[in-house]
């Protein structure tokens, strides 16, 4: 009984981390949205996401050095309440409903960016932690 | 209704999408990015049974359509499916990497079409 106590308070706050990042990710997400004006392709979802990409790569290329719990606040919380798959698809879906190809063109550039921005983030990271580490 | 409580229910709904799908990642144990796919496409499907069914005649007030639409945002990811593509090109092989990719975006274009037929 005594033993499982860690295990359940790490789970705990691993939950609320979790909790308190996808909130805090879908807030930001909302907010931004109704005030970037956004263009048919290059829609405010759009941008949200590849922001997020950029900074799930940052915060892969330092997930040795951080606490689980940072990357679970982080990673899994912020970035994965900041993107969005299905508001993604959603806007693709009403773009094919009138140009099918446009929408294919959409998708393929946004994933794309998206992982470009991911590479640049995770490189930019790994620099900088570089830098860090031989001062 | 003030503006903040709304805001606080898409927290609340992105909140709880997130727990959610960190719960699914932990329970779907597999060497592919299943369990990615698997929320992206629930997810989906549960936006456009949500878009199609407010499109309908329903009273429904602001707080609820908030909820859910925070948490279809916060249940799905795009940034974990494109580092997790990155990983699988890098670790495994391209072909692998496409097929994730070719795959999430059917598959949830699908399930939310699906979704819209489904409650029109």
């Amino acid at each position: 009984m005594t033993q499982t106590r860690p295990a359940v308070r790490t789970t705990a706050i691993m939950f609320i981390a979790v909790f308190v990042g996808g909130a805090a990710g879908s807030l930001l997400r909302e907010v931004f949205s109704a005030q970037i004006p956004g263009a048919p392709v290059l829609t405010a979802t759009f941008g949200i996401n590849v922001v997020a990409c950029f900074v799930l790569g940052w915060l892969y290329a330092v997930r040795n050095r951080v606490h689980a719990h940072v990357l679970h606040l982080g990673a899994v919380g912020f970035c994965g309440g900041l993107s969005t798959f299905s508001s993604f698809v959603a806007e693709l879906e009403r773009m094919a409903e009138t140009h099918l190809w446009s929408a294919i063109s959409a998708a393929s550039l946004e994933v794309a960016v998206g992982l470009a921005a991911a590479i640049l983030g995770e490189a930019i990271g790994r620099r900088l932690d570089g830098q860090r580490s031989t001062e | 209704m003030s503006a903040l409580y709304l805001h606080a229910m898409f927290g609340l709904g992105g909140g709880l999408g997130a727990v959610l799908r960190h719960w699914i990642a932990l329970r779907v144990n597999h060497d592919l990015p299943l369990a990615t796919l698997i929320v992206n496409v629930l997810g989906s499907l549960l936006l456009g049974l949500w878009i199609g069914y407010l499109g309908g005649p329903v009273e429904l007030g602001e707080e609820e359509r908030r909820l859910v639409f925070g948490f279809c945002g916060g249940f799905t990811t795009f940034s974990s499916f494109a580092y997790q593509s990155l990983e699988l090109r890098r670790e495994r092989t391209i072909a692998l990497a496409a097929g994730n990719i070719l795959l999430s975006l059917g598959l949830c274009w699908l399930a939310l079409w699906l979704g819209l037929v489904l409650t029109r």
